[in-house]
């Protein structure tokens, strides 16, 4: 046992010595490893250089073989790789360019596993780091995430409706976004806009259709062109649209709720409902329509089921709600009350409504001749607009504010959000109208943007989550 | 409709009778003008009158037919339906239609919709350039339309049928009779227009919807003379339209308007040796219905009534002066679902002095003082000259302050009217210069207008659309007209006619010019006439316009016809025309997004008897 032992450890010793005394006839084994400068890259960096080491040169060329896998798509998200490369013999170094592509489109992070398969033309090689992963991370945005986006009618058959982009921090204001990435006029009178997921739902009124886009790129995804007449708003309700129609405007009787499809994207059924169904918005599957009244007027909150398409007890409000909010589980209404014109004036009123059992917990009542609308809200405090002024008050509070914020403004609609209030003036109607910010902190006005013309909603885009 | 047609279809009207002779539609040896005012102190003003051979070739469209002879600009919301004039840069309202010495402008909006008046109705259309207040009341800033009807005292009873028939299953029928001796005469008139208006959008698959419409009109016109001094005359005028309103590009049309306008005017006149006096009273009524959508049954509706008197006395002071004074009440009504029942009395007093002061040199001066419940009492004045520098040139000057009265929309709309409302006023000064050699005459005027106080509709500040007086306008211009009438032998006639005008019209504020004001248009007719034969080719240049927050392209667009006059066996005379309008198939809108009509055809048939 011993002997063998020795023996074996000798005939190594000596064939160890030998081969160390004759290169030509000994072969040493070279190990091969890939790597890269970084491991993760913009696709607009360029090239990302894969170096393949071997710890020995080859005294013959050899070919190094690779695989490419990962979710990156050759082509589209970089230049094909050969697959292979040759390492010179004598040389101990090969590069290989991998070129990245920058496109346009918006696009998760990507990754790209390059594998040292196999070579060819030797046997005496090992590979100790065969593989590397890099990570490309998209360089681009939709033209449209973090801003404003304001809505205008345009002029009643002047087919001039359009939606303005306003970036975040104002310093940019882009108009007819939806003309020119579609290279199609928007429509006549676009009375107001919705978002569903990543989908923006314009309801252009006096063209009878509702135009989907891509809130954050504003590519068309569809129009839905038959079913309405005299559409309004929006909402989303148990997977389907419902777009409140007047009918004929002086029709009391044929106004509805037009249910979309929102696959097939056209209207697949109708909900008949009373005069003048304007905002409309849902509480899971609940959808309450605030029915303003048209040409004429009406004082109801009607209520409908989208499981079952069905309306339930309306809630009787003031004349004209004019605007609906839902805070924390509970609807607030606010009516304007009829105008003076009427001869009938009466007063307006804010109302909030619990959503559990459809009942009105507290009501607030303006004098007679107030007329409040555009009813907004951030956190736990509520703005109107009255007279052209801007009014606040918390949730909590039991009496309508005495006093306003802001004084002296021409709204034709307002938002809020994070702590700025924007307001659309429409100014004279026939030229183009401004985006008004304030600072909700101290009721300073930040800046006043010129949009287009006759703005009359103002939406907020955040940043686009994949 | 394709070329082949077209040609094919000259071919047919051609190839009518061989031996015929030329017609005269009126042949009128004693005339008595209603509105003779117009003749009398129209010192310092163009007048442009068109004939009866001009008026047949725009068919039954007063737009067409100004738009193609004349300096007026007109906005029509399709054809045929509403279109509004823009007469030297003014707005829809300040041009007033003048219906033998009568305003009709709607008291409703303050204009007239040049596509429900039918020239086919009247012996003859002037247009008298520059502010006309004084004279002609509310409105009559830009110019003034005048739509006469002449009685003819003589024995006579002629006939004249048209028909025509064209492309959208445009038809069109039209009887006149005038029948008459010397000491009475009558004229009366009926015709109907209907057109299913579906022409195809060029460049598109889209065709022309909701545009049906159809139009009855019925006029009865009459005079006796009592003696020689005493003359009563008695004017009425009933039209009657059901259009539906097209859509545009992208907002389709689904309402329907239905008006009713009724106007009658009873007149005695006294010719005196040195005076004549004549008194007036008048019943004018517009009635409309609007329906939102066609195929229902609910409408909103509107009425305005006017009742009007007037006393007139023109004297011959002497051979170099001469004056007129009137005074007129009008009694004012509405009804309506938007504006209540509000009624309301004006009262004018006018005064105009005519000095010949010689030969070459004479003048008016006038002035007027209105007084109304309702509104800030206007007072006018205008002065006129001419001076004919040689026997072939003329130098004519007025200068004018002129005003609109707010409408009943202005006023009395629920919600919105404004009872605080003034009255536009309008300053102008127009010179003119017009010079005949020979065949040809040119008229060349140059103006200045500067109107305030222009009313318009605007949000308050509890959002609801009110008129408010806040425009102000300063326009100037200048106009070119060029007539040549050539007669070669007996049987050749060539009658050219060209208008240019340059037109600013800017709002003071912001130095813009006004919306659909073109600073360039122009037209030119060519009309040749060979025996029997007649052919005729005119062209519109209209240059492009501001719209809201945009441009609207310019165009050209041209109608040519053809006309052959044949003489039938007993006293029939007869003529054949065909017209291809638009006949190079322009596509092109007179206002955004409304295509106009592509190449068609209207094909005509004109009996006198």
């Amino acid at each position: 046992m011993r002997i063998t032992r020795f023996l074996l450890v000798a005939v190594l010793i000596g064939s160890f010595l030998s081969s160390c005394s004759n290169d030509d006839d000994e072969q040493i084994i070279s190990n091969l490893s890939i790597s890269t400068s970084d491991n993760s890259f913009s696709e607009g960096d360029g090239t990302v250089t894969l170096t393949i080491t071997a710890s020995e040169a080859f005294s013959a060329d050899v070919t190094v073989s690779y695989e490419v896998s990962g979710s990156a798509t050759s082509g589209q998200d970089f230049e094909a790789l050969s697959g292979s490369l040759t390492l010179v013999s004598g040389e101990t170094s090969i590069s290989e360019n991998l070129t990245l592509i920058d496109d346009d489109e918006v696009e998760q992070s990507e990754n790209i596993t390059v594998t040292l398969t196999s070579v060819t033309g030797t046997t005496d090689f090992m590979f100790s780091t065969d593989s590397v992963d890099i990570t490309i991370s998209d360089n681009d945005s939709f033209a449209f995430e973090n801003g404003i986006l304001v809505l205008h009618e345009g002029n009643f058959f002047g087919g001039n409706a359009s939606v303005s982009f306003v970036s975040d921090d104002l310093s940019e204001v882009t108009n007819t976004i939806f003309n020119d990435t579609n290279e199609s006029p928007l429509g006549d009178t676009a009375q107001s806009m919705a978002f569903n997921g990543d989908l923006a739902f314009i309801v252009v009124n006096n063209s009878q259709k509702v135009e989907v886009v891509n809130r954050y790129s504003f590519e068309s995804v569809a129009t839905i062109s038959e079913g309405f007449l005299n559409p309004r708003y929006i909402a989303f309700a148990n997977g389907k649209g419902y777009v409140t129609n007047w009918g004929d405007g002086t029709n009391p009787d044929d106004d509805y709720l037009a249910v979309v499809n929102l696959e097939t994207y056209s209207v697949e059924s109708t909900i008949a409902l009373p005069e003048g169904p304007e905002w409309i918005l849902s509480n899971e599957n609940t959808l309450y329509v605030a029915q303003q009244g048209g040409f004429g007027q009406n004082n109801i909150v009607s209520v409908i089921d989208a499981t079952t398409n069905t309306v339930g007890d309306p809630i009787t409000v003031a004349d004209r709600p004019n605007s609906i909010q839902l805070i924390d589980g509970s609807l607030w209404v606010l009516s304007g009350g009829n105008p003076a014109w009427t001869g009938n004036e009466t007063p307006g009123q804010l109302d909030k409504i619990n959503t559990t059992d459809n009942s009105i917990e507290t009501s607030l009542a303006f004098a007679t001749t107030e007329h409040p609308n555009y009813l907004s809200f951030d956190n736990d405090t509520l703005y109107y607009l009255l007279n052209g002024n801007v009014y606040s008050m918390n949730v909590s509070d039991t009496a309508l504010p005495t006093s306003e914020i802001i004084s002296g403004v021409f709204f034709y609609d307002m938002n809020i959000d994070n702590g700025r209030l924007y307001g659309v003036d429409a100014k004279d109607f026939s030229s183009a109208g401004s985006l008004e910010v304030y600072d909700l902190s101290d009721s300073s006005l930040v800046q006043s943007l010129e949009v287009s013309v006759v703005p009359g909603a103002v939406y907020f885009n955040g940043n686009f989550e994949f | 409709m394709k070329n082949h047609d077209l040609v094919l279809f000259l071919i047919c009207s051609c190839s009518f009778a061989i031996n015929a002779q030329q017609t005269s539609v009126h042949q009128l040896d004693e005339v008595v003008v209603s509105d003779t005012r117009l003749a009398q102190y129209a010192e310092g003003h163009k007048l442009t009158v068109l004939k009866d051979s001009t008026v047949q070739r725009n068919g039954i469209s007063l737009t067409s037919l100004l738009g193609f002879n004349s300096n007026l600009y007109f906005k029509e919301n399709g054809l045929g339906m509403v279109s509004s004039p823009s007469f030297r840069g003014t707005n829809a309202s300040h041009t007033a239609v003048v219906w033998n010495g009568i305003n009709i402008n709607s008291q409703l909006n303050g204009q007239v919709d040049f596509n429900t008046i039918n020239p086919f109705n009247y012996s003859n259309i002037t247009i008298r350039s520059g502010g006309g207040s004084v004279q002609y009341g509310t409105g009559a800033i830009g110019g003034t339309i005048h739509l006469n009807n002449e009685l003819n005292f003589k024995n006579h009873s002629e006939h004249q049928l048209f028909a025509g028939y064209g492309s959208f299953n445009s038809q069109s029928i039209n009887y006149m009779t005038s029948i008459g001796s010397k000491k009475w005469a009558t004229n009366f008139g009926i015709n109907y227009n209907h057109s299913d208006n579906d022409y195809r959008y060029l460049q598109t698959d889209d065709i022309n919807t909701n545009g049906e419409f159809e139009h009855l009109n019925l006029n009865f016109n009459t005079g006796y003379f009592f003696n020689d001094k005493h003359l009563v005359r008695l004017y009425h005028q009933t039209f009657v339209a059901d259009r539906n309103l097209s859509g545009n590009l992208f907002a389709p049309g689904r309402s329907r308007y239905k008006d009713q306008q009724y106007r009658t005017q009873l007149e005695w006149m006294h010719t005196g040796v040195k005076m004549i006096s004549k008194f007036k009273v008048a019943h004018l009524q517009e009635d409309f219905k609007y329906f939102e959508n066609k195929d229902s049954d609910i409408f909103s509706n509107g009425r305005a009534t006017t009742l009007l008197a007037r006393y007139a006395v023109d004297f011959d002071i002497s051979k170099a002066l001469r004056l007129n004074t009137l005074v007129q009440f009008n009694h004012l009504k509405g009804r309506g679902d938007s504006f209540g029942n509000p009624s309301r009395n004006d009262f004018s007093v006018t005064a105009i002095a005519k000095h010949k002061v010689d030969k070459r040199f004479r003048y008016n001066l006038s002035l007027r003082r209105d007084f109304s419940s309702d509104y800030d009492n206007p007072i006018v004045f205008a002065l006129g000259s001419s001076f004919d520098v040689s026997t072939t040139y003329e130098v004519k000057l007025n200068a004018s302050r002129n005003f609109r009265i707010p409408t009943f929309n202005d006023l009395y709309w629920q919600p919105g009217g404004n009872l605080e409302l003034l009255p536009e006023y309008s300053h102008q000064i127009d010179l003119g210069h017009a010079l005949r050699f020979g065949n040809m005459a040119i008229n060349v005027n140059t103006y200045f207008i500067d109107t305030k106080d222009m009313i318009r509709w605007l949000p308050n500040e509890s959002g609801i659309w009110s008129p408010i007086n806040v425009d102000k306008v300063q326009g100037y211009g200048a106009e070119l007209e060029l007539g040549y009438v050539k007669e070669i032998g007996k049987k050749q006639h060539i009658d050219v006619k060209t208008n240019y005008a340059y037109t600013i019209s800017e709002d003071k504020a912001t130095k813009e010019q006004l919306i659909y004001v073109p600073k360039h248009s122009g037209n030119a007719s060519v009309a040749y006439k060979y025996g029997n034969l007649g052919l005729f080719y005119q062209h519109l240049y209209n240059g492009k316009v501001s719209i809201i927050a945009n441009e609207l392209e310019g165009y050209d667009v041209a109608n040519a016809g053809l006309w052959y006059s044949l003489k039938l066996p007993v006293t029939i005379k007869c003529r054949l025309g065909v017209t291809v309008n638009n006949i190079f198939n322009t596509y092109y809108e007179n206002v955004a997004l409304r295509p106009m009509p592509n190449r068609n055809i209207q094909s005509n048939l004109l009996l006198n008897f």
